[in-house]
């Protein structure tokens, strides 16, 4: 029975996760912890190999389908995996709460942004020189190639530093912010931001993952049928996404990161909710 | 994109696919075995150390522990095949990217084991 609930939340997240660039692990975590009764810890080992199998597979189509930058995600990825490392050692520096909170203030600020502006800044110009990161890819949905050129590079890899620490200390991600740096900060089209931070997210998880799993903290009868749900889930979700219309993707992450702010800001306040 | 961007976008597609097709077989061989056995195992997934010889005499917690570190695995291939892809192609700025996010990687699971 608590399998085949593991089994159908670990669908919805990989689905969600899939299109819209994140791990899934924020819904995973809470199912997990509130309504199975999984102990915490537990339940953060699982999500993250969860968060693993979502970026695996929604990236086996996104990066077939040249909708990841891999050249970009790499570059990026520097900086995640150097954030997470380090988020392990200076954890001790600054408390949770106030993380917590600035995580959600800010979070808030980029939700009402991108539910405002949600259009893609990137397709009004379509740039001749694409530079060493800049990408292209053919969107069924305009029934064109879209092509970009990457700005703000160092805004973005500071971002992603960010994303990588704050994934190991609050045991979520990455992906709600590198989603908003890449598409308002970057230059980056939503699809191909969605698709490059899915690619980039199965490494910053993998590591910290496998530390839980050396530790002995990864139950099988829980991660494994998170992992088959969410493969499920993930592998609809990248099929979806090519043909859904950015607009549409930007609200939903519009509305997922502002349920995520509101939880972060009431653990912030000492509300726990997971 | 070039011909030589395409060909390692491929690449790269076909060792997640491959990853990924590793690891459900073995998560659904061993949930096939946990429920024939009447789905008492061990709530701990098995040591790295353990992991062959538990698969090998059929233990159901082994088969999926061995498709979790299989899963865990690929995010690392991918890093090494897009280093190689480069490093064939002589892009020394992405290979050594590459090479970065491996060492990091390999630090990561040094310092956390100690730890």
């Amino acid at each position: 029975m608590t399998f085949a609930m593991i089994l159908v939340a670990g669908a919805v997240a990989g689905l969600m996760g899939a299109l819209l660039g994140l791990g899934g692990g924020v819904l995973i975590i809470p199912v997990l912890f509130l309504f199975l009764g999984v102990p915490i810890q537990q339940a953060i080992a699982a999500s993250l190999v969860a968060v693993v199998a979502t970026s695996t597979t929604s990236a086996i189509s996104y990066v077939r389908d040249e909708l990841s930058n891999m050249r970009l995600g790499l570059a990026l990825e520097v900086a995640t995996t150097i954030g997470a490392v380090l988020g392990g050692l200076t954890a001790s520096y600054m408390s949770r709460e106030a993380l917590s909170a600035i995580f959600g203030a800010a979070m808030i600020g980029v939700s009402f942004y991108l539910l405002k502006n949600g259009a893609d800044a990137a397709l009004e110009e379509a740039p001749v020189d694409l530079g060493r990161l800049g990408g292209r890819y053919h969107d069924p949905a305009l029934g064109r190639e879209v092509r970009y050129r990457v700005r703000g590079l160092p805004f973005g890899l500071a971002i992603s530093f960010l994303a990588g620490n704050l994934s190991g200390l609050l045991g979520i991600g990455g992906g709600p912010l590198k989603v908003p740096a890449m598409t308002l900060g970057m230059g980056v089209p939503m699809k191909a931001a969605v698709a490059t931070s899915n690619f980039m997210i199965g490494v910053t998880a993998c590591a910290s993952a496998a530390l839980y799993y050396v530790r002995g903290l990864v139950d099988p009868l829980v991660a494994v049928p998170a992992c088959l749900g969410v493969t499920l889930g993930a592998f609809a979700g990248a099929r979806l996404t090519p043909r859904l219309k950015s607009r549409s993707l930007t609200r939903a992450l519009a509305v997922v990161l502002l349920a995520l702010a509101a939880q972060m800001l009431l653990a912030a306040a000492g509300v726990r909710l997971r | 994109m070039s011909e030589q961007d395409r060909r390692l976008h491929v690449a790269v597609s076909r060792v997640l696919a491959g990853g990924m097709a590793l690891s459900l077989a073995a998560m659904v061989a061993g949930t096939a075995f946990v429920l024939a056995s009447g789905g008492a195992i061990e709530g701990r997934a098995t040591p790295i150390g353990r992991l062959l010889p538990g698969v090998l005499s059929g233990d159901p917690t082994a088969c999926l522990s061995l498709g979790l570190v299989t899963l865990l695995a690929t995010p690392a291939l991918r890093v090494a095949a897009l280093l190689a892809g480069y490093l064939r192609r002589r892009d020394w700025l992405f290979a050594s990217l590459a090479a970065a996010v491996l060492a990091v990687l390999a630090l990561s699971l040094l310092l956390g084991s100690h730890s």
